[in-house]
Order: C-alpha cells, then sequence, then structure tokens
C-alpha cells in the first residue's frame, strides 16, 4: 500500500518537460521549471537581499516547509553559502515576480545527512519559489540602510581585510552625477580619514573581497554628514556613491587559514609597499613594511621545496632593504644588526657586506668597515664602489690614528708635567 | 460630600475591612456606584491601600483576603482611568523583594493595558521594562556540580522555584499581546513597533535567570519551567516567523566586539534596527534560543529548511563560546550541548579550510581547552574532548593540517596535545586508508606537524613527568609511522635522523637525569623514615620537599610522597621501554637515512 502511494505521489512531483538543468556541473542537480515569467530583464546579483514566498515539498508530496505559513516572506543575502546550494544558485537566475519550481538534488541540499527533523537523508527536494522583490546588501552594523552594496564585479577567496590592514584601492566617487574624485590609493583601515576616506566607505570595504569591485550607497551620515565637504563641492547632508575595486590587502598575520604559499604573497605584497616608499624617500614607511615581509617569514614551518628557496630569497632581500633604510636613517646599530641577518643567510652577499660596511663605517669601526670592503672586492674586483669606500676607510684609520696620536702626546705630556710638579708618579698612585 | 472625602471613606473602609477578614463587605463597597467616580478620578489614593496586603503573610495566614485584594484591583483597573491608574500600578509592582505582590499586580495591569489600545506602544513598553528588571533582580542557583540525574534536583533550589513562580505569571501576562500582532493571525509585512518589543521581551527572558536553569528534557517528566520556555518560544515563532534570522544578529555582535572602534556616531539613529542593541537583545539570550532550538529541538520544525547547515555552524560558534565562557555549569552545559547539535549536522571531511580565516576559531579551541582542563563537573570535561575531535574531522585534509600546525600556540598542555597527537595519527591513517589526499599528511607538511609534536620544549632539562603524556603520545606516533609505512609513503623516513636529534636522543638523556633526581629523593625519604620510626613511630610530617612539574608539592605525608615518586619512576619506566620499542623499529626499518 505505502509503496503504491509512493509512487503515484512521485508521478505527481517529478520535474515537468520544460525543466531546465541549471547546475553548474550540467549533472542535472537543479532542475528549474518556470512557472510564471517575471518582469524586466534583470536578476538579482550576489548578496542582494531577496525576498521570497516559497512551499518546499518531499518527493512524496509531502509539504514540510513554507514561509506563507509563517506569514510572513522569507529573505536572504545572496551567494553567502547561508542558504542551501540550490538556491544560492537557483535564485540568482530569477527575476522579480518570477515563480519557479526547483527540484534539487540532496547534493545541493541536505545531503546523506538530512535535516532532522523534518528532511530525510539523501532527499531530493522540491520549491516552489516566488522572487517578491529584492534590495541591495546592507553593510552597516546599525542595519539602518545607510551602507547598501551592489556587486558589480565578485572578489576571489574567502578573505576580506581585518581592522588596520592596509588595503589598495581603486574608487570613483559621485555625488548625483557629478564625479567628485578618482583615484587609486592604499591606506590602512581604520585610518582612513588621514586620507579623505568616509567612515561608511571605509565600513564596506571591511566587507569587500580581494579583486571586488562593487557600487556603494551611502546615507550622509556614513559619508560627509552635516558638514559636507567644501574641497570636494559637496554640500551638508549629501548622499553619495562610490565605485570601489580592492585590489589587493593585507592579511592577518596571525590568520589561521594562510598557507605556505599565501604567506610568500604576503611578504611581497609589503616588498612592493615598501620599494614604493622608498623611492619617494619615506624611509620610516619603508621600515614598516619590510618589517611586514619579515614577520610573514619568519617561521620556518610550512614551507618546502620552491617555496622554501624564495621564502629565503624574500627574506634575505627584507633583511638587506631593511639595513638600507636603517643606513638612510643613520640608525647603524640597527643597519649592522640587519646585515648580521643577512649575511647568516647567505654569507657571500655583496649588498650584505657593503651595507655592514657602510654601518660600520657610520659607527666610527673604519677597521671592521675596511674588512667587510675589502670582502666585496674580492669576489667582484670591479667593483669601484667598495675600492673607493677602501680608500675612504684608509683615510678615516689615518685621521683615527693622527687623532689618538693627537691625545695621547697631550695625555703624556700632561703626565709629564703633572709628576714634575707633584713629585714622583709612584707615590701619587700609592697615596690615592 | 466632595470627592477627597468619599476617596478618604473608601480607602478607610477598605482597609478596616481587609484588616478585619470582612470581605463581603469590602466587595460590595468597591461595586457601589456611589464611589465610580472618586475610583476613576482618585485610582492612585485607593490602590495603595489594598496592595499593602498582598504580602506572603496574607497569602499563608488568611488566603480569602488574598483574593478579594486581587478581585478589588481587577475592579479599580476596570473602573479607573488608565493613565493614572497604570503609574500607580507600575510603582507598586516595582518591588523586587515581594513576588506576591508583583505577581497579583500582573493582572489588572493587563486589564488597564486593553483600555489602552491606541496609546499602546509607550505603556507596553513601561509595563515590560518593569517585568524585565524584576526578572533580572531574581537569584539564580549556585554550582552545584550536578551530573546526569542528579540535575532534576535543583527543581527543589528555591531560586528555581521562584523563577518558575515568577515566570508562570508573566507567560500568560503577554499571551494576548503577542497574539494581537502575531503573524499566523494576520500575515503582515511591515514592522511593527508592538511585535519588536515584544520580541525584545521575550529574548531578553530567555537570557537571565533562564540561562542559569536546568531546561533540558527528561524522558518522561520536564520541568515547569522548560514547558514555560517551549511556550516563551512558540511566541517568538508566531512574533519574527523565522526563528533563525537572529544569526545574522551574532555576527553583527561578534564583528561588533572585535573592532574597537567609536560606536558614537549613529547613536539616537531613527532607522537602526532595534535587535543591533546589546541592551535590547544581549547576546547570551540569542545563544540560550539557539541552544533551545538547535541541541532542545524546540520549534526546529517550525524554523525555515532552506539554511546550510555550514552557516549555523559558523554563526553558532561565537553564541558556544559566550556559553562555554561562563562559570556557571549549567551555561557550560548548555554552550557543550549546542555544540554537539550544530557539529552533528556536518558530515566528516564537508567543512573547507577557508573558513579557519575567522578569528573566532581560535577563540572557540581556546575556551573549550579551557573546559577540558579546569572545568570542575568531569562529564563536561570529557564531552568538551570528544568535541574537540568531532570538530577537527569535519574539516577537509588542509583545513585539518591548518587546525593542528595552529592548535599548539593555543593549548600548551601536555595532556591536551597527547590527545592532539593521538588525533594526527588517526588523521594519518584516514588518509593512507582513503582516496583523500594524502598532501597535507605526508613530507615537508607531515614533517611540520612531527617538529611541532615530536619535540621536547627544553631538550634533555625537559621535565618529563609533566610533559608525559604528550611524550607518550609522540613515541606512539612514532612507532605506529614505522610500522605502519614501511613504503615510505609519508616521506617519514627522510626524517628519522631529525626526529633522533629532536627527541629520541634527549629523551634517553633526560631518563637518565630523572631518574638519577628521583632516586636521590626517594632515598632522602627514606632515611628520613627511619630517624621517625626511631623517635616516636607515628607518621609525621615530612620535610624533605618535592617538586613535580615545577610546583612544590605541600605538605604531603610520608607515604604520599613515596607514592608521587614511585608514580614518576614507573612513568620513567614506560618512556624508556617504549623509547626503545621506538628504536627498533626504526633501526629494523630498511628505509633508515
Amino acid at each position: 500500500m505505502a509503496a503504491e502511494n509512493t509512487e503515484t505521489a512521485e508521478v505527481v512531483q517529478s520535474p515537468g518537460p520544460s525543466a531546465v538543468d541549471i547546475s553548474p556541473d550540467k549533472d542535472g542537480g537543479i532542475l528549474k521549471e518556470i512557472i510564471k515569467e517575471g518582469t524586466g530583464f534583470e536578476t538579482p546579483v550576489q548578496g542582494s537581499r531577496v525576498f521570497v514566498h516559497y512551499v518546499g515539498t518531499l518527493t512524496d508530496g509531502t509539504k514540510f516547509d513554507s514561509s506563507r505559513d509563517r506569514g510572513k516572506p522569507f529573505d536572504f543575502n545572496l551567494g553567502k553559502g547561508s542558504v542551501i546550494k540550490a538556491w544560492d544558485i537557483g535564485v540568482a537566475t530569477m527575476r522579480k515576480g518570477e515563480v519557479a519550481v526547483l527540484t534539487c538534488k540532496p547534493e545541493y541540499a541536505y545531503g546523506k545527512a538530512g535535516s532532522p527533523p523534518t528532511i530525510p537523508p539523501d532527499a531530493t527536494l522540491i520549491f516552489e519559489i516566488e522572487v517578491i522583490e529584492w534590495t541591495g546588501e546592507d553593510l552597516s552594523q546599525k542595519k539602518d540602510g545607510g551602507i547598501i552594496r551592489y556587486q558589480i564585479t565578485k572578489g576571489d577567496g574567502y578573505s576580506t581585510p581585518n581592522e588596520g590592514a592596509v588595503v589598495e584601492v581603486r574608487l570613483v566617487g559621485k555625488h548625483g552625477n557629478r564625479v567628485f574624485e578618482e583615484r587609486e590609493l592604499s591606506f590602512p583601515l581604520g585610518e582612513g580619514s588621514e586620507f579623505g576616506i568616509c567612515e561608511g566607505l571605509e565600513r564596506a570595504i571591511e566587507k569587500f573581497k580581494k579583486g571586488e569591485k562593487s557600487r556603494i550607497e551611502l546615507k550622509s551620515k556614513y559619508a560627509f554628514k552635516a558638514e559636507g565637504k567644501a574641497e570636494l563641492a559637496i554640500p551638508p547632508n549629501a548622499d553619495i556613491e562610490y565605485e570601489v575595486e580592492l585590489k589587493n590587502f593585507e592579511k592577518a598575520k596571525e590568520s589561521w587559514s594562510l598557507d605556505s604559499a599565501e604567506k610568500i604573497e604576503q611578504a611581497k605584497f609589503f616588498k612592493e609597499k615598501g620599494t614604493n616608499y622608498f623611492k619617494n624617500e619615506k624611509y620610516a614607511l619603508a621600515l614598516k613594511m619590510y618589517k611586514k615581509v619579515i614577520s610573514f617569514l619568519e617561521f620556518g614551518s610550512g614551507f618546502e621545496g620552491d617555496l622554501d628557496a624564495e621564502r629565503k630569497a624574500l627574506l634575505l632581500v627584507g633583511h638587506l632593504n631593511l639595513a638600507l633604510c636603517h643606513l638612510k636613517l643613520l640608525e647603524h646599530v640597527e643597519a649592522r644588526d640587519q646585515c648580521d641577518k643577512a649575511l647568516k643567510l647567505d654569507p657571500s652577499s655583496e649588498k650584505g657586506l657593503f651595507r655592514r660596511g657602510q654601518a660600520n663605517l657610520g659607527l666610527g669601526e673604519p677597521e671592521k668597515a675596511k674588512v667587510d670592503f675589502e670582502a666585496v672586492c674580492k669576489m667582484d674586483p670591479n667593483n669601484k664602489a667598495a675600492a673607493n669606500q677602501i680608500i675612504l676607510c684608509n683615510k678615516k684609520i689615518k685621521e683615527q690614528k693622527g687623532r689618538e696620536k693627537k691625545i695621547y702626546a697631550n695625555m703624556f705630556e700632561k703626565f709629564a708635567q703633572r709628576d714634575r710638579e707633584v713629585g714622583t708618579p709612584m707615590e701619587t698612585a700609592e697615596v690615592n | 460630600q466632595n470627592i477627597d472625602d468619599l476617596c478618604s471613606e473608601l480607602t478607610t473602609i477598605l482597609g478596616d475591612c481587609l484588616a478585619s477578614g470582612r470581605i463581603n463587605e469590602a466587595l460590595s463597597v468597591i461595586y457601589n456606584v456611589k464611589y465610580d467616580q472618586c475610583i476613576k478620578d482618585k485610582s492612585w489614593d485607593i490602590i495603595p491601600s489594598v496592595t499593602k496586603f498582598l504580602i506572603q503573610e496574607t497569602v499563608d495566614n488568611s488566603p480569602e483576603v488574598f483574593d478579594c485584594c486581587e478581585t478589588l484591583l481587577k475592579e479599580i483597573a476596570e473602573k479607573s482611568s488608565p493613565e493614572e491608574a497604570l503609574l500607580e500600578f507600575l510603582e507598586q509592582a516595582e518591588s523586587f523583594e515581594n513576588d506576591v505582590k508583583f505577581l497579583a499586580l500582573l493582572k489588572p495591569i493587563q486589564i488597564i493595558l486593553f483600555k489602552l489600545p491606541k496609546r499602546r506602544r509607550q505603556s507596553l513598553e513601561w509595563c515590560l521594562n518593569m517585568i524585565e528588571s524584576h526578572v533580572t533582580s531574581l537569584p539564580v542557583p549556585e554550582n552545584y556540580r550536578l551530573e546526569g540525574e542528579e540535575r532534576k534536583l535543583l527543581d527543589s533550589d528555591p531560586c528555581v522555584c521562584r523563577i518558575t513562580k515568577v515566570y508562570g505569571g508573566i507567560v500568560p501576562f503577554c499571551k494576548p499581546f503577542v497574539n494581537e500582532v502575531s503573524l499566523r493571525q494576520r500575515a503582515e509585512y511591515q514592522k511593527n513597533v508592538q511585535r519588536d518589543l515584544l520580541i525584545c521581551f521575550i529574548l531578553q527572558l530567555l537570557g537571565h535567570p533562564l540561562a542559569f536553569l536546568d531546561l533540558e528534557c527528561y524522558e518522561k517528566s520536564s520541568s515547569a519551567i522548560r514547558s514555560m520556555t517551549e511556550e516563551l518560544l512558540t511566541f517568538l515563532t508566531y512574533l519574527a516567523g523565522d526563528l533563525m534570522v537572529f544569526l545574522e544578529y551574532a555576527e553583527t555582535r561578534e564583528s561588533e566586539r572585535r573592532s574597537k572602534r567609536n560606536e558614537n556616531f549613529t547613536t539616537g539613529n531613527s532607522d537602526e534596527d532595534i535587535f543591533c542593541r546589546e541592551d535590547k537583545v544581549p547576546v547570551l539570550s540569542i545563544a540560550i534560543l539557539y541552544y533551545l532550538v538547535l541541541a532542545e529541538h524546540i520549534q526546529l520544525s517550525e524554523a525555515p529548511c532552506i539554511y546550510s547547515p555550514l552557516y549555523i555552524f559558523q554563526r553558532c560558534l561565537y553564541l558556544i563560546v559566550v556559553l562555554i565562557k561562563h562559570s556557571e555549569e549549567l551555561v557550560v552545559r548548555k554552550g557543550l550541548l549546542l555544540a554537539n547539535a550544530v557539529l552533528v549536522t556536518l558530515s566528516e571531511g564537508s567543512v573547507p579550510w577557508n573558513i579557519l580565516e575567522s578569528p573566532i576559531h581560535k577563540e572557540f579551541v581556546e575556551s573549550l581547552s579551557k573546559v577540558m582542563i579546569c572545568c570542575e563537573v568531569e562529564s563536561f570535561r570529557k564531552s568538551a574532548v570528544l568535541i574537540l575531535r568531532s570538530y577537527l574531522f569535519k574539516f577537509d585534509a588542509k583545513g585539518r593540517y591548518l587546525l593542528m600546525l595552529n592548535l599548539p600556540t593555543v593549548v600548551n598542555h601536555s595532556g591536551i596535545l597527547g590527545y592532539l597527537i593521538t588525533q594526527l595519527k588517526d588523521m594519518i591513517i584516514n588518509a593512507l586508508s582513503s582516496t583523500m589526499t594524502l598532501a597535507y599528511f605526508t613530507g615537508k607538511t607531515l614533517y611540520d606537524l612531527m617538529s611541532i609534536y615530536c619535540s621536547l620544549e627544553h631538550g634533555a632539562e625537559t621535565d618529563l613527568v609533566e610533559n608525559v603524556d604528550q611524550i607518550v603520545s609522540a613515541l606512539n606516533l612514532i612507532r605506529f609511522l614505522a610500522l605502519r609505512d614501511r613504503e615510505n609513503k609519508t616521506g617519514m623516513w627522510d626524517y628519522v635522523g631529525v626526529l633522533e636529534k629532536s627527541l629520541l636522543e634527549p629523551l634517553r638523556e633526560g631518563i637518565k637525569l630523572s631518574r638519577a633526581h628521583y632516586k636521590l629523593m626517594l632515598r632522602d625519604l627514606e632515611e628520613e623514615k627511619n630517624g621517625m620510626v626511631n623517635s616516636d613511630g607515628l607518621t609525621r610530617k615530612s620535610n624533605v620537599a618535592i617538586t613535580v612539574g615545577g610546583q612544590m608539592l605541600p605538605n604531603l605525608t610520608h607515604e604520599n610522597k613515596v607514592t608521587v615518586i614511585t608514580s614518576a619512576l614507573n612513568s620513567f619506566e614506560l618512556i624508556e621501554s617504549l623509547l626503545s620499542r621506538v628504536n627498533e623499529c626504526i633501526d629494523s626499518g630498511t628505509l633508515k637515512s
């Protein structure tokens, strides 16, 4: 009896002839049949807040869930993985007002485990869905509709920048139809105000993935508020919008999800930043960036093969550049320490030796410096700079000797003078 | 007679009648139309003359007088002008010590609220606030370390009885207001202030003190407070529709806490969503809500069947942390039960590694390991250990690898490290025997893990007694690999030399040192004992100082000290025999480099 019932029910619940396979792998996992065409051509973009009514049934016809019974449309953010896969994929294909039936295989629903108590294991689910409307994604902490995102290009990966992370963005700001700014910059999240980035925009960027491009609508309280911004001709209490692309960003070093390749990538990101600052003679900032390079590479574990070679090369460059920055800032002790670290990794690093020579010179140790420069010349006899430095060292050594001679000469002269006044030096020494 | 005279006449009569138990007379007075006008205008003078009898003593000695007072107050509520009477009733009800009075006044307050349908919002808010403060002032039961069935004893705890009684009055109080705006009555898309107000109120009721009670369902019996909780959740479904929406607020709360940014610029924001506010919806309440829905299955069948289990798992992690960080054991227990409930819905190996980007995982493991080590209830410690394993194995291979790589930065307890090494062994077995990718448990990556887990922190000077769990597990792991992986699938043999240097050799040296040290202590003790027997033959306080794991053992008797030392010496034996077994396995391996 029971078997018969199921059979008849299954006939009723099988997808109609016009059903289309919309699963990305075309494995028949999600079949969609349009019951009523929607209006317009637009479908909701990733992240949209979508409002739907739906009725869910099992293949035997049992209704297991219905938003209509709860008396309120169901709403969710599309493409965020908050709902079963079939929904994230299926609803993204629907237009406003459209009614469609999705037949979802367990792999796109609750799988082998099912979802007790309602969904049995390995169940195919049938949903009749009506898309009522959608809005942008509300990114404001207070959910007050003040920061709304409309995604244009989906980003890669899964992470978003933390507070304090350096982000690299391209942005176009609009007030009405007027573009008031268009620029590319990088800044640490949380310090946006120093760079003319308003609070709301920072908030929004925190939710971006790498490579993502979106339109952000800001209410004035999240933008330039009651003051407006005269330089950009933004009047008081003006709502504005930005088109923002997150080109790259720094990841938290302590993040558990970073594997070796990503750590290398992060180190390179900061190396580049450091070099830019260095070229612009911002040595203190460059220093900060190179320190971050080191921090991502410090721990040996997790690197292997090519990555390990790359890690070592980067680490060497990091220490060498740190040394150079310290030299520019006249911090010779630090510079020497960094050279020591570099030379520990590669004892024959010409740059390492040369920079340590410079640091030693700066510390007033021309003899030590000379040893370093001579080592450079030995490796590369054509290195004119090093040869010049040796000449400089010799000069310094000579000067130093001369000065010492003078000091000691005077000293002996003084002692002799005093001895003559006081008596024998032996006696004085004993008395004192 | 002017109205003031009538009023004082009425209060005098009511007072006299109630004091002497003449209840029929009191009732006839209140029904007398002569006083209607003065009840309407002067309710704030009349109400106190009745409410002063609302004390426990009246209930005990003359219950009929108490009943009469309730009838009188209902009548006054009906006849009075609602605005004034409400203020007076609220003032009277605000006595945290007197539950009897508080409960008796709920009915007249409800009557008045129904007389104010137009200005309901503000007055309802006042009433709910008054109830909320009464509820939050209720004391909660202390930690009794009850295990299993013993928890049923809690039902007779005076705090629990009191809370049950108070909730027993509150639930019927709010029922009609819930029904008024229930989505089941009238489907409505728009926001409604009374609905939001009631949602916040019910969520508040789920927090303190409910969080501290036993809300579990036992086979046949369930406590009175459990059925009230079930009713509250039914209300919540009527009001909110989708009970799962609060998971999003849990996320907001989590990220808000993490960023220390100043929130001033949006205060007094009229568009603001009220559920975002911690003072309106405490995160503890959200945590209890999902404990009830997901672990106790209350209203679960009413929740939408669309949410992905992975999403629910991620959102609940923070709530679990909130619960298990508490010191009250029944709150911790709820956290553990919630953790179990969300983990069960995930299949092994199904959780992608990239969700580890969220710092919540570190917090979760950190607080879970605190329960594993420090919790006073044994069954909680055990269940935390099982949760950790279940959690680890839900991840894909890369996720497991990343977790194993990072866990030692969070937990530094030999017992847990030992347990983790056992898990690592299982992961390797898993990888070796399945088609699942071996990638993260071979070669350099495996070596990275082994070099973290299979090493001695301070070389030969490491305290072996303190680290015995870790050492034994590490030796077992190496032995297992040496025996199981003869073909060097894992690449372990390439690193055997390194392992010998980092673990096996210093360990041999360490055993030698420790054994000599402990034997010396044992000899000292024996000498001391001989001295003692000579004097009076009684067990006296022993003076030989013993340090184990860097801590001095205080005031132990001689026998206890001998036991401690003997057990330490036994551990060394154990380590040593394992060590020689490991060396044998390595030496017999053809692949030794």
